[in-house]
């Protein structure tokens, strides 16, 4: 099997379970028009000495010149997201390997790390920090990373605490098992139809989906 | 070795060439795979997990899998999702392995996720006969047979032997000391080394265990030794001054390092607290139904055979109480005993006469139904002069709606932690009696350069 490759199957049936979590009142919230002060805070919220993407500006230089080219970046960026294309130089990443572990033998010995261009991360950042805000509702109590308010020590405790419960059950017939899976590649492996046929189930507006596909 | 890659419109149309030894090769062209890098991949991620949610959710509701509980009044769990850290739980009958076994399969397919169900582990609570292991084992197709493991990083079974169990932080903290012991950093470095790395190194496991006084002991030592030591592991220096000085704050003429054990009950209280303040979170209804179904964290006992994470944070209580104080809104929900409301967070304790009494009831007896003031009546009756006369002399603000606990001064989380570490330096009466000692506080009060600033620290650390 091509780990790449897209697999054509019909998931329909798999995504009734789905519950509509988003609604009419969220979905505006989420396409109200775009404000300056959204992408101000996106380009202040990263680190100025972080690695450029492909044209070289870091972080840093927009941070510097926000004052000279906040207006042309907001427009412009505005005139994308209401067209719903992006110029196709923007998109181009380059790939920067980090080495997993202390021995590198093979290619799965490397974490592929895409370098974008600080410009669409300004703009994905944006569409980040709206969809942050209507995570707590789509996403379930029982998943809590990158949650706004959940914490990684709130799944520990609970995993501790479950499994304190079951090893001091040495009666009755209550039997339980706990299963920890272990899933490869987890990001890499992601197929994006099935991520959008997610998110339509959800209820997000169409547009909102068209960004996504976008970035 | 790098690889560049041109193209990607859009995720629909990425086609990806590598650059290999400067030749162009490609195009590839993928369907799957979310960008490490770029800022809306995570939230991706966790909306395509709760596809695997959704699936074990609707198969609880079904009836097909049941989720676990700790009591009998707490929220069922059938799976934690971290990212791709999974924790699923499920009846350890065959029924139910086959129907688990179906919703990996059918996620995998649609998702793209490979799951590799060899290198999974399974623990079997321990009523749980030899023969149904195997059975469920080969369903699933499972090898491992889980034994102490790690979830999240942090050890999710405690046994009796703490210290054998926490060891591995003390070895982390050794071999991050030997990694650059070599390498001759200046005192101020190593300033900069033991507050950043090596004192964060325990502060992820802290933050719901306990750590053994003796573990902790030894770290400071080691961190000791590498603040007095001359660089090479094998040359120790004099210690001209010990941790529990070195520890205190700058402005009190110490060094501002971290008193591990006083942090440790803080990152615990914390947690205490958050109990308190978001009752809501699962993890918050499990600690509840399981160890304090009626009261609140803060008059909770700890119970029957409680877990380790339960009896840190019951251990760290103290903190918080020392904290915590109501607001008093309409006392439905506060009770008399043991909760923080007098003036000042003061509490009535459980052994003052009559306390049996007044055991089951909430403050909102003792005040007048008609108006928000206190039954003067009542509480004379009920209580010795003393503890009277405090009750009347507790503020009630009628625009006050709902009874609210807050933080004593300034309530904010980000300086919680501040507050916390200072309360409970005190009350372990770290304090230090030469505090302020001339140039020990000027050197932490004054604006000097870091280095100068260090120089005459140590200096006036050698001289006292």
């Amino acid at each position: 099997m091509n780990i790449f490759q897209q697999q054509d199957n019909d998931f329909s049936s798999k995504l009734d379970v789905i519950n509509p979590s988003i609604s009419d009142n969220d979905n505006d919230l989420l396409m109200t028009p775009f404000t300056k002060a959204e992408f101000c805070d996106a380009i202040f919220s990263m680190h100025p000495d972080k690695c450029s993407g492909p044209d070289g500006y870091n972080p840093g230089f927009y941070q510097h010149f926000w004052t000279l080219c906040s207006d042309d970046i907001f427009k412009e960026c505005c005139d994308w997201l209401t067209a719903g294309q992006f110029p196709s130089d923007l998109n181009i990443t380059n790939i920067a390997l980090i080495p997993k572990g202390s021995m590198q033998v093979s290619m799965k010995d490397w974490r592929p790390i895409a370098l974008c261009n600080v410009l669409y991360k300004v703009i994905s950042k944006v569409l980040a920090n709206r969809l942050k805000t209507v995570l707590p509702q789509c996403i379930s109590d029982n998943q809590s990373a990158f949650v706004p308010g959940r914490s990684i020590l709130d799944n520990a405790m609970v995993a501790i605490e479950v499994l304190h419960f079951m090893k001091a059950k040495t009666c009755g017939e209550d039997r339980y098992v706990a299963l920890k899976l272990d899933i490869s590649k987890a990001y890499d492996r992601m197929d994006w139809n099935y991520v959008m046929a997610v998110l339509y189930k959800m209820g997000f507006h169409d547009r909102w989906i068209h960004w996504m596909r976008m970035c | 070795m790098t690889v560049g890659y041109t193209g990607c419109v859009c995720v629909e149309s990425v086609d990806y060439s590598v650059l290999v030894n400067g030749e162009q090769v490609g195009p590839i062209i993928p369907g799957r795979g979310l960008r490490q890098g770029d800022p809306l991949s995570p939230y991706l991620f966790i909306i395509c997990a709760e596809g695997l949610s959704s699936l074990i959710r609707d198969a609880e509701s079904r009836g097909a899998l049941t989720g676990m509980k700790v009591c009998r009044h707490a929220p069922s769990v059938s799976h934690l999702l971290f990212a791709d850290d999974c924790f699923l739980f499920f009846k350890a009958n065959e029924d139910q392995a086959h129907v688990m076994k179906n919703i990996l399969a059918t996620y995998e397919l649609a998702s793209g996720q490979a799951i590799s169900l060899p290198k999974s582990e399974i623990y079997c609570s321990r009523n749980v006969p030899d023969g149904i292991k195997t059975i469920i084992t080969n369903i699933l197709g499972v090898q491992a047979v889980l034994g102490t493991g790690k979830y999240l990083g942090l050890p999710s079974m405690i046994g009796r032997d703490r210290k054998a169990t926490f060891a591995y932080i003390k070895d982390r903290v050794w071999q991050k000391i030997n990694s650059w012991s070599g390498k001759c950093l200046s005192k101020a470095g190593r300033e900069v080394m033991i507050k950043s790395v090596l004192q964060a190194i325990p502060a992820y496991v802290m933050s719901i265990f306990q750590l053994p006084h003796t573990l902790i002991d030894s770290i400071e030592k080691m961190l000791n030794s590498f603040w007095w030591g001359h660089g090479k592991t094998t040359q120790r220096g004099i210690h001209w001054m010990n941790w529990e000085k070195l520890s205190a704050p700058k402005i009190h003429g110490g060094m501002g390092f971290k008193d591990l054990s006083a942090f440790n009950l803080a990152l615990l209280g914390k947690q205490g607290w958050k109990f308190i303040t978001e009752p809501n979170t699962l993890v918050a209804r499990i600690f509840k139904a399981r160890y304090f179904p009626s009261g609140s964290y803060l008059t909770a006992t700890v119970g029957h055979n409680p877990s380790y994470v339960w009896r840190s944070i019951m251990r760290a209580r103290f903190v918080v109480c020392g904290g915590a104080w109501w607001t008093i809104g309409s006392g439905a929900s506060i009770s008399i005993l043991n909760e923080p409301w007098l003036t000042n967070g003061e509490f009535i304790s459980s052994d003052v006469p009559g306390a049996h009494f007044i055991h089951n009831f909430t403050i909102n007896s003792l005040m007048n139904l008609y108006d928000k003031s206190w039954n003067k009546q009542v509480v004379r009756q009920v209580f010795s002069a003393d503890i009277a006369s405090k009750i009347l002399h507790t503020l009630l603000i009628s625009q006050v709606g709902e009874d609210r606990i807050v933080w004593k001064g300034n309530g904010t989380d980000a300086i919680l932690y501040a507050v916390l570490t200072d309360c409970v330096s005190q009350s372990l009466s770290i304090r230090l009696t030469y505090g302020a000692r001339g140039t020990g506080r000027g050197s932490g009060t004054l604006k000097f350069h870091r280095r100068l600033r260090i120089y005459s620290g140590a200096c006036a650390v050698v001289v006292y």
